[in-house]
């Protein structure tokens, strides 16, 4: 008598959303990282060379870096509201993470605004 | 043995899908003794729809029960303990209602109200929160806004195997606890939450118990017991066949409806006698099943039948007792004989297995502190 | 009026993995179980599954239903869009039909040290018991913890045991919790040193499905993460830590 062994298939992640958008905050990390050591690089390479492409490519890396810590912000202040040290009911963590985005916006929004008045 | 109780013998009962007394009916197979098989507790509050518990702290953090007209009609049948009165009367009393016609109806029967909307929603949340959320998912009301429900149903059977304080049956080696046992400290009526106590303490003492008589005692032959595993196989294989005239299911339903009507909460004599004729009929039908499956891996069809097999067995002990028993003590009433026989000792129905055939004897109760009293509520 | 249902079936003799379509009479209060049970009933399927307690207390009958990891004797029908798919709980081998071997999962339970002694030194006429009282305030804190019934469906939703059958589990890491925050405990500094170990609570990754199947809301993702935090104060490593095979 044979047990059927049941592994997990490689698409796994695709099954159910709460999957993907674990899938998405971990290689999103991953692409964080990777993005801004290539930015650095080419903000390096754009010091001493700089040339139309790398210029290019380095104003494609500052946009896709901004994505990606947009991304990676709002993922895991989702995941936040779920580690309160209270019993919270599923409406309150969606609103919960709902407030912490608005509030990061809000104070992004004020320190990239204000912050440049001290800027000499 | 630990193996539960046999509720599943009743259409309406509390019990899992699982409790089907094959502990009960192996032990009076292979010759132990059954005690007190008749005296079977029917709790007054389960949920008309599976049966569901609703459990008795309901009742006893002050909840009412009304019947359709929403009157407490505990006041006719125990003006001072109301609705704490013990379970046996309250089921009898809401049985009475029903057949009196007090009862409301819907799609799973007859059944009166639980009222505990008056403990506030702060109570139910922190005392009843169970009974809170299986109304919420098996009939969506709140109870902190809503009536419940309710409609009696079997829940535990006081018998079993015959036991003493150390677990011993009458068959040497063979010990029991828990439901499954009879060492009778619930006698006619067991209060609420002591199956839970008798768990605990008879667990530990017996097991203790049958570990000392496993240590001091030489190991039996294993030839025999090879020789008894073969009859078992065969026995088994026996039941593997193309074709059957009933079905497992057949069966079961009339041994079902059969104890719900003739060994319900308000017996006598004639429809006992009935229900004992039906039952054998139907030991006899189920004799003649057999099993297309021949897998010996989880076969539910396999097991559903042996256990059909061992509920007919405790079915027919339960109505066997019942009618010997000529008087109402506890949980245990008849309508032909309704008050208690006080002129003679207190005694328990014991079942042996005679055969083929059960042989009842009784043996003499043993009174101790607690003396019988009258029943005034 | 009939409902469609669809299970996965296997025959542990043959090997075969095949899907069955059947279908059930409809009525309002007609649960999965319920719809499972018909089936052997009346059309002699003879699907095998287990179940008991038929009021969601028992934890003995959880699968998948509609890609939702559910215990089937509180899913109803009329909540379900048809055809309903049933399967048997992911990450564990499949004996027959839908019922699985969770010894597996079962054993992690040892991991969380699910007991405490009692010291002996206690025992003595003047303190009497009072090192065994718990007031309701100090009940309430293991409250929820204390709800798991052991049904298996946070190990069959956790994609970390899904790859690695070594890793504690959520239900594993709740009891241990619920044993941690009992006043009447003191194991705390073995219970820590035997979860923190290399497959123990550290591979969570916070995917919090966990949390989002428990039929009992006893919330395991979120404990993991505390006890992750409480487990660094608690167990100072002096050595380098061995592999937990």
């Amino acid at each position: 008598m044979t047990q059927f062994e049941q592994k997990p298939e490689h698409y796994w992640w695709t099954k159910k959303n709460s999957y993907l958008i674990y899938f998405i905050r971990e290689i999103n990390g991953i692409i964080l990282g990777l993005l801004a050591f290539l930015f650095a690089l080419f903000a390096l390479i754009n010091y001493y060379i700089p040339t139309p492409p790398t210029l290019v490519i380095y104003t494609l890396l500052i946009y896709l870096l901004q994505a990606s810590s947009i991304i990676f912000t709002i993922t895991w202040l989702i995941a936040m509201p779920q580690i309160t040290p209270f019993q919270t009911p599923a409406w309150l963590k969606r609103i919960l993470a709902i407030t912490l985005v608005i509030i990061w916006i809000t104070l992004s929004y004020l320190i990239s605004n204000y912050a440049f008045l001290y800027h000499p | 043995m630990a193996t539960g109780g046999a509720g599943r013998i009743y259409g309406h009962s509390t019990n899992s899908a699982i409790n089907t007394g094959d502990g009960i009916a192996l032990s009076y197979n292979a010759g132990a003794a059954l005690k007190d098989m008749e005296m079977i507790q029917f709790h007054p509050t389960t949920l008309p729809n599976g049966n569901l518990l609703i459990t008795e702290a309901a009742r006893g953090d002050g909840g009412y029960l009304l019947n359709k007209h929403g009157e407490r009609f505990m006041k006719k049948y125990a003006p001072e303990r109301m609705e704490l009165a013990p379970r046996d009367l309250v089921s009898r009393a809401i049985t009475s209602e029903i057949s009196a016609g007090n009862a409301a109806s819907g799609p799973h029967g007859h059944y009166v109200n639980l009222d505990i909307r008056h403990l506030g929603a702060k109570t139910i949340r922190e005392k009843l929160p169970t009974v809170r959320s299986i109304c919420l998912t098996y009939l969506n009301i709140d109870p902190i806004k809503n009536l419940i429900p309710v409609t009696p149903a079997q829940h535990y059977f006081m018998g079993g195997i015959s036991t003493d304080l150390n677990g011993n049956t009458t068959l040497k080696g063979l010990f029991a606890c828990g439901e499954t046992a009879c060492v009778s400290i619930h006698g006619a009526n067991r209060m609420g939450s002591n199956s839970l106590a008798e768990c605990l303490v008879f667990g530990h003492s017996t097991g203790l118990q049958t570990a000392k008589y496993a240590a001091s005692n030489k190991h039996t032959d294993s030839n025999y017991i090879k020789s008894k595993l073969e009859k078992e196989n065969q026995k088994i294989s026996s039941l593997f066949s193309a074709s059957s005239p009933f079905t497992v299911f057949q069966i079961r339903k009339a041994m079902q409806e059969t104890m719900d009507n003739h060994a319900g909460i308000i017996k006598n004599e004639t429809q006992l006698l009935k229900g004992l004729a039906t039952i054998k009929e139907l030991q006899e039908k189920a004799e003649q099943i057999r099993i297309k499956n021949h897998s010996l891996v989880f076969n539910n069809e396999l097991t559903s039948l042996l256990e059909l097999k061992y509920m007919l067995i405790i079915a027919e002990a339960t109505l066997t007792s019942a009618i010997e028993r000529r008087e109402s003590r506890g949980s245990h009433f008849r309508s032909d004989y309704p008050t208690r026989n006080d002129q003679q000792p207190p005694e328990h129905t014991i079942i042996n297995e005679a055969h083929g055939k059960m042989a009842i004897a009784k043996a003499p109760v043993k009174i101790n502190q607690w003396k019988p009293a009258d029943r005034k509520y | 009026m009939e409902i469609k249902l669809k299970i996965r079936r296997y025959n542990p003799e043959t090997g075969q993995l095949i899907w069955e379509e059947a279908s059930v009479p409809f009525h309002q209060d007609l649960t999965v179980m319920e719809a499972l049970d018909y089936l052997n009933d009346h059309k002699q399927k003879q699907i095998s599954f287990r179940h008991s307690c038929r009021m969601g207390i028992c934890g003995s009958c959880g699968a998948v239903v509609n890609n939702e990891h559910v215990l089937m004797c509180q899913t109803f029908c009329r909540d379900l869009k048809q055809p309903i798919v049933i399967e048997p709980i992911k990450n564990f081998p499949v004996i027959k039909d839908l019922v699985v071997d969770i010894k597996n999962g079962m054993e992690k339970f040892r991991t969380a040290l699910p007991y405490t002694k009692i010291q002996s030194n206690h025992t003595s006429e003047k303190s009497g018991y009072k090192h065994l009282l718990q007031s309701p305030t100090q009940r309430k804190k293991i409250e929820q913890s204390s709800q798991c019934i052991k049904c298996m469906l946070c190990y069959s939703a956790c994609p970390i045991f899904a790859f690695n059958q070594n890793f504690i589990g959520p239900a594993a890491a709740a009891l241990a919790d619920r044993y941690n925050k009992d006043n009447r405990d003191h194991l705390k500094e073995s219970r820590f040193r035997e979860i923190t170990k290399d497959e123990g609570i550290y591979k969570c990754s916070f995917i919090g499905e966990c949390s989002k199947v428990c039929p009992k809301s006893v919330d395991p993702s979120g404990t993991l993460q505390k006890l992750k935090i409480a487990g660094v104060f608690k167990s100072p490593r002096k050595s380098i830590p061995q592999k937990n095979k």
